[in-house]
């Protein structure tokens, strides 16, 4: 009999163990679902950045930014007032992220600004009657102005994670796979050696439980603490963007917490049935 | 029945497993990712976390002006000190409301530019569009060192284009009035840094901005106009006794 | 009760001083934490330092505040590690560290993080890198520079209008929030929870 209950020991403690390494994958695949749908994901960010007043802002600071250069320049400010188009930002901004995503390129074609800057320039040259001091002096306001429009509509940091976004968005597919087959792969595994039907969706119902906090904790804390919004962006735009987008990410992570949840109650529930029928039975 | 009971778990013991093991699980997963990620990840997140503040970011393009222009026979409080050979009468530190990054304190005039232009700490982008600005590491007028003003050539600094030696340059802060005198201009590039000494150990008033004036383009070139000092209280830059 | 009785003295001080003088001035305190930034460091021979306009711009806030001889102490001896780790790494320059070297650069730096409450901001589009006091105010801007030989410059001190300069690499942010920041260039007041 103490055999018997040794072993039965033994099992329990192989079990729970079970349990942990699901409640791990069950996070692990929350994680990579989230990352999946969200930063891997081309379309999430401009998406956003429609949902949010990103382009309006965004346009206003750089036309800001541009008369600052044309203070310096002998610009005007009324010359940069129709200059910026948001629907051909709209469509620099998803080439950016088109070409970003397939490996081609990190940065903001600036070819239709200066082209665009070169034509206004043209025209106020000759309405106003303008000395122009050189051609290397025109070209390097042109650089500048290109190079703010550019540095302003590309997303900090990306340029130098472009690797690891890259290999992950490869990887992360298979990554989903293997994380839910492993889960499949254990749950069978509990339900299939226990002649005890009842305690195996127990352990499956300990995972859940346990994900559901591992995964729900991480949504909680931020949302509570608030730090998100205290981060110091310079860019009033970019602020607004990564709060929407960091808010999205935290919520579909609640999301996928509340899934859990929901299925360690039913788990519970149908184990504690089952449970009750066997005692009465 | 009791071996049932035995078997599938005594009442009264049997609801804490689903409390208490999801518990250790949530602490051992990141126990796991700690030990797994925490040397690759840990200099970059706390990296990060030097950006996040203790409260939201203010967008506001407001500036605070601390500049009350002082009236001519207005004193503050001074000491008198032995400086060299002579005795000078300096302002106390203490008497003085020290500019903090983005605060007016001044007012720079050149009349024979037709310069006037309110005279910021910091040389950012809402300083030089509403005036012009002391760079932050360079110092106030009445410091002792070097006061390195920009300002934009086709706003408030169009006018140094007319600069000459021998005119003279006004600044009014709230502690006092200085005045400066031109003795050279030159066209430097921006990136000269023999063209400023930011450790100079008198006080010394240099302006620059963008050049060439009233033409289109941009260039790496810059307009300096240098000025030394004529008049104006000195500050009492003494170091005080600490806590 | 004891902590009640503090938190009252400190309310008392408070609107002792409110109507009294500015906290304009160095004191000695601050004047050895300028005294130490302005010392360089011997990196294999080579003489490095600390740009002249980022201590000035220390000075200039340092006159905004006032630092207590504890404080100021504790940011020397971070001064005086980080100096010393930067003589034995071996390199020439900060260019040249190993990349566990640049990570424990990086270190000291966030051990002043976490000692003076101060944040950072970094505008792409201008290049600087901003420093901001617990109370939000500006404390500190640079664009520093690696150069080709491993000094620290700071590219923005003339300025044009929307940023002209190349910005390399998270050394160069490391090293001037070691030398700098590490240093308690910038001291940042405590805040008034850890105060009291």
């Amino acid at each position: 009999m103490s055999k018997k209950n040794s072993q039965n020991k033994v099992k329990s403690v192989i079990y729970v163990m079970m349990a942990f390494f699901m409640s791990c994958l069950f996070m692990l695949l929350s994680v990579s679902v989230t990352l999946q749908i969200t930063l891997l994901n081309p379309n999430f960010i401009l998406d956003n950045m429609n949902s949010t007043n990103y382009f309006v802002e965004k346009r206003q600071e750089i036309e800001q930014s541009l008369v600052d250069l044309g203070y310096a320049s002998g610009l005007e400010e009324e010359f940069f007032e129709n200059l910026l188009n948001p629907v051909d930002m709209y469509d620099d901004t998803e080439l950016y992220f088109k070409e970003y995503y397939t490996g081609k390129s990190t940065v903001i074609d600036t070819t239709r600004f200066k082209q665009d800057f070169n034509s206004a320039l043209d025209k106020y040259i000759e309405d106003n009657n303008i000395n122009i001091v050189s051609t290397g002096s025109r070209d390097y306001l042109v650089k500048k102005a290109a190079g703010i429009y550019s540095s302003s509509l590309e997303i900090p940091l990306f340029a130098r994670m472009s690797t690891y976004i890259l290999a992950l968005k490869n990887i992360m597919p298979m990554m989903i796979i293997v994380f839910s087959g492993l889960i499949i792969v254990l749950t069978l595994i509990v339900i299939f050696t226990n002649s005890w039907k009842h305690r195996a969706l127990k352990y499956i119902c300990y995972a859940t439980s346990g994900a559901t906090l591992t995964v729900g904790i991480i949504p909680a804390v931020v949302f509570i603490s608030g730090k998100i919004r205290q981060i110091n962006i310079s860019s009033r735009s970019l602020y607004g963007l990564f709060v929407q987008c960091a808010d999205n990410i935290f919520i579909i992570l609640a999301f996928c917490s509340v899934i859990l949840l929901i299925t360690s109650v039913g788990l519970f529930f149908i184990h504690n049935n089952m449970r009750k029928k066997l005692l009465n039975d | 029945m009791s071996d049932k009971n035995n078997r599938h778990g005594h009442k009264s013991h049997y609801g804490k497993s689903f409390l208490i093991l999801p518990i250790v699980f949530f602490i051992g997963t990141y126990l796991v990712l700690y030990m797994a990620f925490a040397p690759t990840v840990s200099t970059f997140v706390s990296a990060v976390g030097m950006f996040f503040s203790d409260f939201e970011k203010n967008y506001s393009t407001d500036y605070k002006n601390i500049f009350v222009p002082v009236s001519e026979d207005s004193t503050l409080p001074t000491v008198k000190k032995e400086v060299g050979n002579t005795t000078k009468t300096l302002i106390k530190i203490d008497n003085i409301e020290f500019p903090n990054y983005g605060n007016q304190f001044g007012q720079l005039v050149i009349e024979d530019c037709g310069v006037d232009a309110s005279l910021f700490f910091g040389d950012g982008n809402i300083a030089l569009r509403n005036g012009v600005g002391v760079y932050s590491g360079s110092f106030i007028p009445g410091y002792g060192g070097t006061i390195l003003v920009a300002g934009h050539n086709n706003t408030y600094f169009n006018g140094l284009k007319n600069a000459q030696p021998g005119q003279i340059v006004t600044i009014k802060t709230s502690y006092g009035n200085y005045t400066y005198e031109i003795f050279e201009t030159a066209v430097k590039k921006a990136k000269d840094s023999s063209a400023y000494d930011l450790k100079a150990d008198r006080e010394n008033l240099i302006m620059y901005t963008c050049y060439p004036f009233d033409e289109l383009g941009l260039t790496n070139k810059r307009f300096f106009v240098y000025a030394k000092y004529v008049s104006g209280t000195q500050i009492d830059t003494d170091v005080k006794e600490g806590d | 009760m004891k902590k009640l009785s503090a938190i009252l003295i400190a309310l008392v001080l408070v609107a002792a001083t409110a109507i009294t003088a500015f906290a304009a001035g160095i004191n000695s305190s601050e004047q050895a934490v300028l005294d130490e930034l302005r010392t360089s460091v011997n990196m294999n021979g080579s003489k490095m330092v600390i740009p002249t306009e980022y201590v000035n711009q220390a000075e200039n806030y340092f006159n905004t505040i006032d630092m207590t001889a504890d404080e100021s102490s504790q940011i020397i001896a971070i001064i005086k590690e980080g100096k010393s780790f930067l003589e034995n790494s071996g390199a020439n320059n900060i260019a040249d560290l190993t990349l566990d070297q640049k990570k424990e650069l990086l270190a000291y730096g966030q051990r002043v993080v976490g000692v003076i409450d101060m944040t950072m901001s970094y505008d792409k589009t201008t290049k600087m890198l901003t420093i901001y006091a617990p109370n939000g105010e500006v404390a500190f801007t640079a664009v520093p520079t690696l150069t080709k030989n491993g000094e620290i410059v700071n590219d923005d001190t003339i300025k044009t209008t929307g940023g002209s300069v190349d910005f390399r690499g998270i050394i160069a942010v490391s090293s001037v929030a070691v030398l700098l920041v590490a240093g308690g260039t910038l001291y940042l007041v405590k805040s008034k929870k850890e105060r009291a």
